[in-house]
């Protein structure tokens, strides 16, 4: 056993309200620079949609993650033989065109305009090129327009629905949509990192945090390819990849990220899971179908006196391991289950994970009239306006017994809520319930504190750091922060 | 957008959350930026600050002496259901600064 930490998250998605105060405390704190301008690295999309940069999850088009070949997995992207031909032009890399172009307005024009028969308008101009353009995408273009026949429609997780959950998608009074915010999910097996032919990219040892050496990298954007999540950006006025670094100078200084911080719906949960490294390659070889499972088990029990032996031989501070025991992520992906990984079929293993969104109240349609009664006390969740299909291929690598089991979960730990507080639904029944979901009285107590109650220290359980053991901690990151950012300890600068 | 009461550019989605023949917007956009002209007013610029239709006062909007009749950008305007109206949506058909 070789027993590695990792900050973890997890998104409850059923609390997201899609209001991007997270993308904008993201932007603001960095990626307020020159070259950074098209740059999310937290972003919220709406669900079915396609996203940022334009269908990002279609791997036929992107070649992101890894895929299985003779037994092994490898790179879909890039590999020693194939990366010389992608030098000058690597036709799966997105370009800006799949992103956006970045502008703002010309504001002095108001002041500057000539006098003339009409007010003057400030037109909008390319963050880039600096002249005028007409706007026709942005980072956010498809926001709200799940029942939208031109962006919803194109979602790649709506394969394999059937042609009549597709028409219910696009229809009034029928269509649905959700949020899905997004950030680095810093993965467990992180194709970015292993595609850098300069070894730029690494995982941090203490927390597993992925993040790009602004010295080593020499533009191969490798890992832009690779990441089949296109969560690595090239910054083209430095010429270097950057990439969320979860916030780790707030982290080492105690405070969660700031997408975490300013989340207003506080869907957003930290913590360390300890995880073995050992099985890792194994895992990431596993059949589609035992992924989520296999991840699972790689996480281990913090409280097992193996594994606390196995960390204490891998120098992981006894602070650290006490913050794996109280870590909402594990209660979350390991004891409840109640959270699945996005796209883990991608097999990088990403160590974000997502609380699957329940569905609109559903009524029974009969005869035209609405009926909410019906004997199978789950029938809204089977029967959902969010067909299970779609969920599946979004968080259980197509599975849809993992998503159910969640929302079933959820279902039945609100029921149970709804028994002791309101009373209208009486406690038999909504025992049996959590009972049919695989749940205890203690277990929905306790998912509902941690869902409902939580309080700041609940949802981001942030171990110290030892940041005055590492050499960097000596010299000022703030020095070149306006032109590099945050932590880079010299100045951009182009080539080697 | 255009009615006897005036002409509004805009950006125009369409979604399937809209019923047909109807259309929704909470603001108008601000003349300030990114508004072009519109033949529909012999080239001038369309709009207004907001407010998408006439404002109708009511004694009691003036109670209080609050901002949104003052103008500024992003001011408050009368409640919704005082904007109800008639509309005719067109495409732009040049785009004209």
């Amino acid at each position: 056993m070789n027993v590695r930490s990792q900050i973890s998250m997890v998104f409850h998605l059923d609390k997201c309200i899609g209001c991007h105060t997270c993308s904008i405390a993201c932007k603001n704190i960095w990626t307020d620079r020159r070259g950074t301008e098209y740059m999310w690295w937290n972003n919220v999309e709406t669900k079915p949609g396609t996203g940022y940069p334009a269908k990002w999850e279609d791997q036929e088009k992107f070649k992101g993650g890894w895929e299985k070949q003779n037994g092994k997995i490898r790179l879909k992207s890039t590999g020693k033989g194939r990366i010389v031909t992608n030098i000058f032009h690597n036709p799966h890399m997105p370009s800006m065109d799949d992103y956006y172009e970045p502008w703002t307005y010309d504001y002095q024009h108001l002041f500057n305009a000539p006098e003339g028969p009409d007010q003057p308008t400030a037109k909008p101009i390319s963050m880039v090129t600096g002249d005028y353009i007409d706007i026709e995408s942005g980072p956010n273009w498809d926001d709200d327009l799940g029942g939208s026949p031109v962006y919803g429609k194109n979602d790649p997780n709506l394969e394999g629905l059937t042609e009549e959950q597709k028409l219910q998608l696009f229809s009034i009074e029928q269509l649905v949509f959700f949020y899905f915010p997004r950030i680095c999910n810093h993965c467990m097996n992180p194709a970015c990192v292993a595609s850098c032919p300069s070894g730029a990219l690494y995982k941090r040892g203490e927390d597993g945090i992925v993040l790009v050496d602004q010295k080593r990298c020499r533009a191969w954007r490798s890992c832009i390819a690779a990441c089949p999540y296109k969560k690595v950006f090239f910054n083209w006025f430095t010429g270097k990849s950057e990439k969320c670094i979860l916030c780790y100078p707030r982290l080492e200084t105690g405070q969660a990220p700031a997408c975490f911080h300013s989340c207003v719906g506080r869907i957003r949960y930290l913590g360390v899971v300890l995880y073995d490294a050992d099985r890792l390659e194994a895992v990431a070889n596993l059949p589609k179908e035992q992924l989520i499972d296999g991840q699972r088990d790689l996480i281990l029990d913090p409280t097992d006196e193996h594994v606390l032996e196995g960390a204490r031989k891998n120098g992981i501070p006894d602070s650290v391991v006490k913050a794996a025991q109280e870590s909402p992520v594990y209660q979350f992906v390991k004891v409840w289950k109640l959270a699945l990984p996005p796209h883990i079929e991608f097999r990088t293993l990403p160590m974000l994970f997502y609380v699957p969104p329940m569905a609109p109240v559903m009524a029974n349609r009969k005869n035209g009239a609405l009926n909410s009664v019906s004997d199978n006390l789950f029938h809204d969740i089977d029967d959902a306006r969010v067909p299970m299909r779609f969920l599946a291929n979004l968080f259980g690598a197509g599975q849809e017994g993992k998503v159910a089991y969640a929302l079933r979960k959820q279902k039945a730990v609100r029921w149970y809520r709804r028994a002791v507080t309101v009373g209208d639904v009486d406690l038999e029944t909504a025992e049996r319930m959590l009972r049919e979901a695989d749940c205890t009285i203690k277990e929905a107590m306790a998912i509902y504190e941690l869902t409902s109650l939580c309080t700041f220290e609940q949802r981001f359980v942030i171990p110290p750091m030892y940041r005055e053991k590492a050499l960097e901690a000596l010299r000022d990151p703030h020095e070149v922060k306006q032109s590099a950012g945050f932590g880079f300890l010299s100045g951009p600068r182009r080539g080697m | 957008m255009h009615n006897d009461h005036g002409v509004v550019v805009t950006r125009a989605v369409v979604s399937a959350r809209i019923p047909p023949g109807v259309c929704i917007q909470y603001h108008s956009p601000e003349r300030t930026f990114s508004v072009p002209k519109s033949p529909l007013r012999n080239d001038r610029r369309a709009g207004g600050h907001n407010s998408l239709t006439r404002t109708r006062l009511k004694p009691n909007f003036l109670a209080g002496g609050y901002g949104q009749f003052t103008f500024h950008f992003n001011y408050w305007g009368p409640i919704g259901c005082n904007r109800d109206t008639h509309i005719l949506v067109r495409k732009l058909p040049v785009l004209k600064w």
